[in-house]
This record gives structure tokens, sequence and C-alpha cells, in this order.
């Protein structure tokens, strides 16, 4: 009799454990590498993606749109920096940002995981200013008027739109250039190229 | 002597004027600035509790309507910021205080939505972990008592087996 509870005892044992493992591996939420996309659209179609493609003659408005998805498992608070450059600037990359000099605007939302967060992003060249060989934009960004300067490109050929993706950090209580990723924040970026006539 | 105790009383009556004069101009701003600091804190506070929810198992469909709700908050704030650079005070402080009472509504909501997935989740681990022990207990049984449970099932078939005990034709 004791025997038989024995044997009994060991393979109950053995089939709690291989039904217990079954179990956790399908209640266990699946690995998944977190990732945040970034675009810029426009309706028109954008032709700045290389330098000299797009030619602006002031003044002249663009609607465009950003798109923010988010695939991290978590709600994200993001930031989009708009920032204005020229062939030299150094661009951002996937650790650092642009300098600061150069910011124009900021645009924040609350994005849910599995969401693609649409944002307006209407720009307007005004006018231009020419020191020199140097020429500076007069913008207005969503409504808010600000300029290219500290930043001209020489005939105002060459200038750059740069988009940088940043994400709100709690345990820092600011915004952290890029998204959370694996292992370290991943810088996110983006640029349209173009140049002003007259 | 009793030029001092003509004094102290001017100088009192001056500081006093002086100290509501001031207070009178500089309250608005103060206060002003205070509600949009506070609708930021605010918005992180229920971002925070977002992340919470989730973390304790809410569902995506559940937090994204509060995740909508949080951008209206966050719209609030930037028109109340605009609206306060612009030197429009009182609108501001509207806007900032819708702002402040939609993000208090979303931390509520979190809140409310992860301590329910908590209890949820832990019931439903309770009840996958016991349908494993119990499918367990229910091999364990089968296993061991494979040959009993054919035995028993061999003799309930014979014993409801119609005995036959042949048929006697006769020939016609």
């Amino acid at each position: 009799m004791q025997h038989r509870i024995a044997v009994f005892l060991v393979v109950f044992v053995c089939l709690t454990a291989i039904f217990s493992s079954v179990t956790f591996y399908i209640i266990s939420p699946k690995p998944e590498q977190p990732f945040m996309g970034f675009g810029v659209f426009s309706q028109q179609g954008l032709q700045g993606y290389v330098p000299s493609n797009m030619t602006i003659t002031p003044p002249q408005t663009f609607d465009w749109n950003l798109t923010v998805t988010n695939r991290t498992s978590k709600e994200q608070f993001i930031m989009v920096i708009v920032r204005i450059g020229n062939s030299t600037t150094s661009s951002p990359n996937v650790t650092s940002p642009a300098p600061t000099p150069s910011e124009l605007g900021k645009m924040e939302r609350f994005v849910s995981d599995g969401e693609t967060s649409n944002i307006d992003f209407t720009w307007t060249i005004e006018s231009t200013n020419r020191t020199g060989d140097l020429v500076f934009v007069n913008l207005q960004i969503n409504g808010q008027s600000v300029s290219s300067a500290p930043v001209g490109a020489v005939s105002g050929s060459n200038f750059r739109l740069i988009f940088e993706l940043w994400t709100f950090d709690l345990d820092s209580g600011s915004f952290q250039y890029g998204y959370p990723g694996e292992i370290s924040q991943v810088g996110t970026w983006l640029q349209v190229w173009f140049s002003v006539s007259g | 002597m009793r030029m001092l105790r003509l004094q102290f009383p001017a100088a009192l009556a001056w500081f006093l004027i002086a100290s509501a004069v001031l207070s009178s101009v500089t309250h608005p701003a103060s206060a002003q600035s205070t509600q949009i600091t506070v609708a930021k804190q605010d918005l992180i506070q229920a971002f925070e509790s977002i992340r919470t929810a989730e973390q304790q198992g809410a569902s995506n469909t559940d937090l994204l309507p509060l995740s909508g709700q949080l951008n209206t908050a966050l719209q609030y704030e930037e028109s109340a910021e605009i609206l306060s650079q612009q030197g429009n005070a009182s609108a501001a402080e509207a806007y900032a205080v819708q702002s402040i009472n939609l993000s208090t509504q979303v931390t509520v909501r979190a809140e409310a939505l992860g301590i329910q997935a908590e209890n949820s989740s832990s019931y439903q681990t309770v009840l996958a972990y016991s349908i494993a022990v119990a499918l367990a207990l229910l091999s364990t049984v089968v296993v061991l008592e494979a040959n009993g449970i054919m035995r028993i099932a061999r003799r309930r078939r014979l014993l409801k087996a119609v005995i036959d005990y042949g048929k006697r034709e006769d020939a016609t």
C-alpha cells in the first residue's frame, strides 16, 4: 500500500511540474522588441529627402503630418523638437541630439502602446533676411513666429528641418532624447532639405 | 525720542501700504503660474498612473480613452501657457483648471483600472494553476489506475452483454 502511495506521489509531482510549466508558458507575456516609429508626411508629397530638391519662394505654407508609432508596450509621453540646420550643422545621431541653438519649436503628445499618433505640422516661410552671403529665414510654425537665426545658409540653399523624437522619463522627471530601447535610449530623428529663393 | 515715536507709525503705515500694493500687483501672476505648474505636475501624475495601471495588467482598450483625455488636458495646459504669455491671466487660469480637472479624472480612472486589472489577473493566475494541478491529479489517476479502469470497463461490458443461449430452430 505504501509503495502505491509513493508511486502515486512521484507521478503526481512530475505531472504537476509539467502542467505548471505549460501554464506558466501560456500565461506569461511574450517578449517583444520595443520600438517607436517616426515619420513625416505631406499630402503633396515630400521632395526634400535629398539636398537641392525642394526650392521655396516665400511666402509659402506647407501642411505636413508627423506620425509617431508606439510599440514599446508602455504609454509614452513624447516630444518632437523641430530644429533648423544647414549643410554644415552637425546632425543628431542615435545617441545625441543636434546642438540646441537651432531649436524652432516643440510639440508634445501622449501616445498609447500600439497607437500611431498624427501631429499636424503647419509651417510657413514668410520672408528672408540677407546678411552678406548668408540668408536667414523667418518662419511660422504652428502659428508661432520664429527666425532661423543664428542658423543661415549661403545663398539660401540647403537648409534642413530636423525633427527629433524625445520621450519622457519618469525616473529623471525630464524628456530624454530617443525612446527607451532594450538596453539604452535609441535616438530617432528625421530631416527634410529645402532651399529658399528670392 | 518723540521724533522716533512719530516716525514709527508712519513707517509702519508706509510698509503696510507698500505690501498691500505689491501683493495686489504680484498676486494674480503668481496664482496663475501656480495653476499652470499644478496642471503640468498633474499631467505627469496622470501619465504615471497610466503606466502603473499598465504594469498591473490593465488592457490597452481600457487605457486608450484615458490617453485621449490626457492629450486634451495637455492641449488645455498648452493653451493656458500661451494665454499666460499673452498676459490674459484669467483665461489662462480657466484653461489650467480645466487641465487639472481632466488630469485628476484620468488619474482616478487609471488607478481604478489598475486595481481591477490586478485583482482579475491574480484570479486568472490562481485559476490557471488550479486547473493545471487538477489535470495533473486526473492524469496521475489515469496513468496509475489504467489497468483497473480497463478491468472495470471490461466487467461492465460483460455484465451488460445479453446472454445468448442459442436458438433452437426446429426443422419443419
